[in-house]
């Protein structure tokens, strides 16, 4: 599905905030930065092997990774393309915040959590339950991040690129946030439709 | 020993750890594999689920997840699996 990006008019917006970096993950592709692309399209391969190929290929270090839901995985790799140069992963930051929406909650989560309640022989997994909440992801890229400004996970009814700025916008009017991690998440059924941004607000 | 130790690599998710690298007297929570809450109550499923041992109270956890041996140990002489 294409979806129409999210900008920043400064016309439209009590204050000028502007896009710092953004992250893209369609079809098997992972895009970030100015012209970075790793293309798995031609693989015959889960998501989840794919998000693994994506780490791998990052070379990151975070064994947590792998007990992530793929929600999670998805935004946290996102994350770390965004983060990538000149972030200070280890300095708690009260003015960085996290707003992230999808239309699909955890519904990946949910449906993986489902098949182990159900049928006679029922053992609920805790390792899948604790992802079956959109806003988990939050507290991972926060946990990972050290970021301890304001958080939320919005669960929209579609993509809405209006109504996100909107709300991108009316958070940094109403806040001290000075830069967040901000974009649409959707995983279901192995696709996934993940637009990420570092902003930041403009100096006047 | 080693059939648990790939049952504990499989059930948490631990990507790249071989049974080798799980020493049988290494802490599993805290400083040795570094596992935690989450991980202990799959440890407790599993325990159900594979061997047939129903746990009680999940506070026998802490003493019975010691370290692969004491967990082996303690599978050997309760399961019902």
């Amino acid at each position: 599905m294409q979806c129409r990006p999210i900008t920043f008019n400064s016309s439209r917006t009590e204050m000028n905030i502007h896009i710092v970096n953004s992250c893209h993950i369609i079809d098997r592709k992972f895009q970030y930065g100015t012209n970075e692309l790793i293309d798995r399209s031609d693989k015959q391969e889960s998501l989840a092997e794919f998000f693994s190929a994506i780490y791998h290929e990052m070379k990151l270090d975070y064994p947590k990774f792998f007990k992530m839901d793929l929600l999670c995985k998805a935004g946290f790799l996102a994350s770390e393309a965004l983060t990538e140069k000149n972030f200070d992963k280890t300095t708690p930051k009260e003015d960085m915040g996290i707003i992230l929406f999808n239309s699909v909650s955890s519904l990946d989560a949910d449906e993986k959590y489902q098949q182990t309640i159900k049928g006679e022989e029922c053992f609920p997994s805790p390792a899948l339950f604790v992802y079956t909440l959109p806003n988990i992801i939050t507290g991972e890229l926060a946990i990972r991040n050290k970021i301890m400004g304001e958080s939320m996970f919005y669960v929209l009814k579609s993509y809405d690129t209006d109504r996100m700025m909107q709300i991108i916008t009316d958070t940094f009017n109403n806040t001290t946030l000075h830069s967040a991690l901000c974009g649409w998440l959707d995983i279901a059924h192995e696709e996934t439709n993940v637009h990420l941004f570092l902003v930041e607000r403009s100096h006047q | 020993m080693l059939e648990l130790k790939n049952e504990i690599i499989k059930v948490l998710n631990l990507e790249g750890v071989k049974p080798e690298d799980i020493n049988n007297d290494d802490e599993l929570f805290g400083k040795g594999l570094g596992l935690d809450s989450i991980d202990a109550l799959e440890l407790i499923v599993m325990l159900e689920k594979n061997y047939g041992i129903k746990l009680t109270d999940p506070a026998q956890g802490k003493e019975i997840f010691k370290s692969i041996r004491v967990m082996a140990e303690y599978v050997a002489a309760n399961r019902k699996k």
